[in-house]
């Protein structure tokens, strides 16, 4: 979505406008799309020049001018807030290029370009970010104040907007207050919400109207005692318990027995506001009754990460023969770390369980000239089909169509993918993979996996096998049945009611308790969500299966609770949620998140009575008490699963009568490589 | 920018049909065939007039794949229009319509109105579904029909405009609750008769560009 860019002195800088149709002292008037004057892009501003509302909205430009004039509002009335002051013209979008579609920078750290560069980037033409004032959520100020990211009601969240100083921030905001007033929230001193959600009134409004349904809720869970109790434990989604969280509050706070009327509840609850961290609450069966609980976490302990594992350590991980005697010390190595770019080629065949660490330099030879013979015999089986024979092979006819039309939409942004060679070489692997996993076949969303993969270890035998060992962890997600992606939704939410239940019971009355809106994150593992080296530093860390198979979950948890109070505190209901964690593509800090994720696994760990279906899914061990009927760990993946020898040795004369078809192959590859 | 009313639109239709492409088209006037395959849901918006009226488009362009189908279907939710594709030069993509067509009445509020689409029609030696056979299923099942192409932008800017002014009528037929965020429309922040009446635009169905989401 967002094209990221890192701001240099010499590229393109934006300026900000604010404009409006409505003559304010701070707020340029809007009249004619030639305003644009400055900006030196005439023409595409006048083709996206945006119908003329009646509102009051601002926008930022791109300018293609290093040093954008600022006089150009076409000389009426003052400049706008924006352009005020010269020290404004600074102000700059961190991301100048927004498009529609997903497309990433390649001049980062280790992309390299191997076929002819893209189309010209220069022809898609960023367009202006807009935002209604009267549209405006909320807005988040980060880095000291020289980072603002605007949420509109829609859910719609702008890329970061970077200003050179928090003093640019504190007269922005000034400005926008006098347009539209917001205040800063008590609960999240990072969010400034806008008037009408944080005027008394309203900001409780929401919370007191459901508030009076916890009453009368709460109420029921007095007289009948255990059945909400109950109803959690046999449904934890269901929808009538979506307060659980605030029930939680006041009655295990005040104990069963405090039945108070509804205002003073509501009044309990209304002073007891999202920041309060609520028990948790869990029951376990007993003999026609239940228990009520409180579930404890542990405490939270920030962790480091560590710089990636480099060629030195990894040589030392490798004895005399070549085999490497302690594969789990490496693992953790670069679950904390990572790999350098340049290893990353040796080190992922080993992370994917293709190469085998138990193996000396000469075995491991004799494996990978295994592993080609056994690639090109299952290539050959597709390669060699003629037409008429796929006439009668529909299901293979339809697959390798379906590989055909997704790998000419597979990051061809990226310059290693925007020849053809590599695309070919993407097509050739998906469908390979199709014979060698044909109840599996192709679903989309798997070339997304390969390709950072063929990008990395740029061989096509290798980029197979680690491809297979990639799929061996999440070939639930691509079932007909879905049934893989049900339960990692239903993990992620029981995880989310454990750690944060205010908020999951906020997604829970905003008909998200599905978590479907995390669907794309889990899919493809944030392929869609991360630039490109971050989307490998990930991918490596989670192929280490450390500290549990499920990490990806917590990872998304970590991701999800850091926009929390944004969510909760802009109020977005279901369509906005969606779009908001959709526009958090490009905008998700990768190693915080990491760092977040394991502190929330030590969490769990540490923690008390966390029910027993939630430490499964993490791979933790059940205290014996708590076992009681509950089911087995759902959707978690064997972390080592090794790669399929498929069977060996596939026939001699069968190879020579192919030899031909190899060599050619080898040929071609080898002179892209070169 | 102030808008009355806000639809929300979804996109829905087998994969590679041009969903994105027709997308893309609509809310930024270019084709642009190389782009990713859509996984989930991706937005787009956009701005129109309808009865000197500010209208904002907000799309949900869906992914084809039929094993994404159970995702896809949580999007319905709240949506006041749909663009059903087929690829005309595919005609497994017409015969899939009615699969599609029984999704979207099953998940989506039964005022939604749906606009059948037949893409790609700059394609004409190609073509394999005939423009009679795309009628006759809008007719049979009371569709609005058009052809369109989001290579050449052929009836683009009319899909979606012939939808929002179809459902903008329903409005005032008083057939949509426009207090009901369930049905996909939502009044603007600063909506009053007198605001968008005073407006300068142009008449039932102008539209300019503009507005990201
Ligand atoms: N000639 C022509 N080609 C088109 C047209 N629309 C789309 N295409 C081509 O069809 C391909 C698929 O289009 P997309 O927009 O990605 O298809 P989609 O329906 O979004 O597919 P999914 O995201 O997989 O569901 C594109 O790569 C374009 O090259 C059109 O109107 N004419
Ligand atoms: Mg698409």
């Amino acid at each position: 979505m967002i094209h990221a860019m890192p701001l240099q002195s010499n590229c393109p800088q934006p300026v900000i406008k604010m404009l409006s149709s409505s003559s304010s002292p701070d707020i340029e008037e809007r009249d004619s799309p030639d305003m644009d004057e400055d900006s030196g892009q005439k023409q595409e501003t006048k083709d996206q020049a945006p119908d003329k509302g009646h509102g009051k909205y601002m926008q930022w430009q791109r300018s293609d001018s290093p040093s954008p004039e600022r006089s150009a509002n076409g000389g009426r009335g003052e400049p706008a807030g924006a352009a005020r002051s010269p020290d404004r013209s600074e102000w700059a979008l961190l991301e100048p290029a927004v498009g529609y579609h997903h497309s990433r920078d390649n001049g980062k750290e280790d992309s390299v370009s191997m076929s002819p560069p893209a189309a010209d980037s220069a022809e898609f033409r960023p367009r202006p970010i807009e935002v209604d004032l009267s549209e405006i959520r909320s807005l988040r100020v980060t880095e000291r104040g020289t980072l603002c990211v605007i949420i509109q009601s829609d859910g719609s969240t702008t890329s970061p907007l970077r200003f050179p100083s928090s003093a640019h921030m504190d007269s922005f905001l000034d400005m926008v207050n006098s347009v539209t007033p917001i205040v800063r929230s008590c609960k999240d001193k990072a969010l400034y919400l806008a008037e009408e959600q944080s005027r008394p009134a309203r900001a409780t409004q929401g919370t007191v109207d459901t508030l009076y349904g916890f009453a009368r809720f709460s109420e029921r869970l007095v007289g009948t005692g255990i059945k909400l109790v109950r109803d959690f434990h046999q449904d934890p989604r269901a929808a009538t318990l979506t307060g659980i969280g605030k029930v939680a509050e006041i009655v295990l706070n005040r104990g069963l027995e405090d039945h108070r009327p509804e205002e003073a509840i509501a009044d309990a609850l209304r002073q007891h506001s999202f920041e309060l961290e609520p028990p948790r609450l869990q029951s376990t069966q007993h003999e026609g009754f239940e228990v009520v609980t409180e579930i404890r976490l542990g405490e939270k302990r920030p962790v480091a990460r560590q710089k990636p594992l480099t060629q030195q350590e990894w040589d030392d991980a490798h004895d005399v023969e070549g085999r490497i005697p302690d594969p789990d010390a490496l693992r953790r190595r670069i679950f904390h770390g990572g790999v350098e770019p340049q290893l990353r080629a040796s080190v992922w065949p080993f992370l994917l369980d293709c190469e085998r660490p138990e193996l000396t330099t000469e075995e491991r030879r004799a494996a990978r000239d295994q592993r080609r013979d056994d690639y090109f015999r299952m290539k050959l089986q597709w390669a060699s089909m003629s037409e008429k024979q796929l006439t009668r092979f529909t299901g293979l006819r339809d697959r390798r169509a379906l590989v055909e039309k997704d790998v000419t939409r597979t990051d061809r942004g990226e310059a290693f993918f925007s020849g053809t060679s590599n695309i070919t070489l993407l097509h050739d692997i998906l469908v390979t993979y199709c014979m060698y996993n044909f109840d599996l076949g192709y679903v989309q969303g798997m070339s997304d996996l390969l390709s950072p993969i063929l990008f990395v270890v740029k061989d096509e035998v290798d980029a197979f096998w680690c491809f297979v060992g990639f799929m061996e962890r999440v070939c639930g997600n691509f079932e007909l049945t879905q049934k893989g992606m049900e339960q990692q939704f239903s993990d992620l939410h029981a995880l989310l009611q454990v750690y944060d239940p205010t908020f999951c019971s906020y997604l829970d009355r905003n008909e998200s308790s599905q978590m479907s809106f995390t669907f794309r994150w889990l899919l493809v593992w944030f392929k869609r969500e991360l630039d490109w080296p971050d989307i490998q530093r990930l991918w490596e860390v989670l192929w280490t299966g450390l500290p549990c198979s499920n990490f990806v979950l917590l990872v998304a948890l970590a991701v999800l609770v850091q926009q929390r109070s944004t969510i909760i505190e802009s109020e977005l209901g279901f369509s906005a949620i969606v779009k908001h964690i959709n526009d958090l593509s490009m905008h998700i800090d990768l190693e915080s998140s990491l760092k977040l994720a394991e502190t929330i696994y030590g969490q769990f760990r540490d923690g008390s009575r966390v029910p027993a279906p939630v430490l499964r899914i993490l791979d933790l061990p059940v205290p014996p008490e708590s076992d009681a009927g509950s089911s087995p760990p759902a959707g978690s993946v064997p972390a080592a699963a090794g790669a399929d020898p498929s069977p060996a040795g596939g026939q001699r004369s069968h190879d020579s009568s192919v030899s031909e078809d190899e060599r050619s192959y080898e040929i071609a590859l080898a002179s892209q490589y070169m | 920018m102030s808008y009355a009313y806000l639809f929300k639109y979804i996109i829905i239709g087998d994969t590679g049909v041009g969903k994105s492409c027709l997308l893309l088209q609509f809310t930024d006037k270019r084709f642009q065939p190389v782009h990713d395959l859509t996984i989930g849901v991706e937005f787009g918006a956009r701005m129109i007039t309808i009865d000197g009226k500010q209208v904002k488009l907000q799309i949900w362009d869906t992914a084809g794949q039929e094993a994404f189908r159970s995702i896809t279907r949580s999007y319905y939710r709240g949506a006041a229009g749909a663009l059903l594709v087929y690829d005309i030069t595919r005609r497994d993509t017409f015969n899939h319509l009615t699969t599609w067509l029984e999704d979207a009445r099953q998940h989506s509020n039964s005022n939604m109105v749906i606009m059948l689409i037949g893409n790609k029609s700059d394609l004409e030696s190609r073509r394999d579904v005939k423009r009679e056979e795309g009628e006759a299923f809008a007719r049979e099942h009371g569709l609005i029909f058009m052809e369109t192409s989001a290579k050449t932008a052929a009836n683009v800017e009319e899909a979606f405009i012939n939808t929002a002014k179809e459902i903008y009528e329903k409005i005032q037929e008083g057939v949509f609750d426009i207090n009901n965020e369930a049905n996909g429309i939502k009044l603007g922040p600063q909506h009053s008769p007198a605001a968008a009446g005073g407006m300068a635009a142009g008449g039932l169905g102008g539209s300019q560009g503009g507005g990201c989401c």
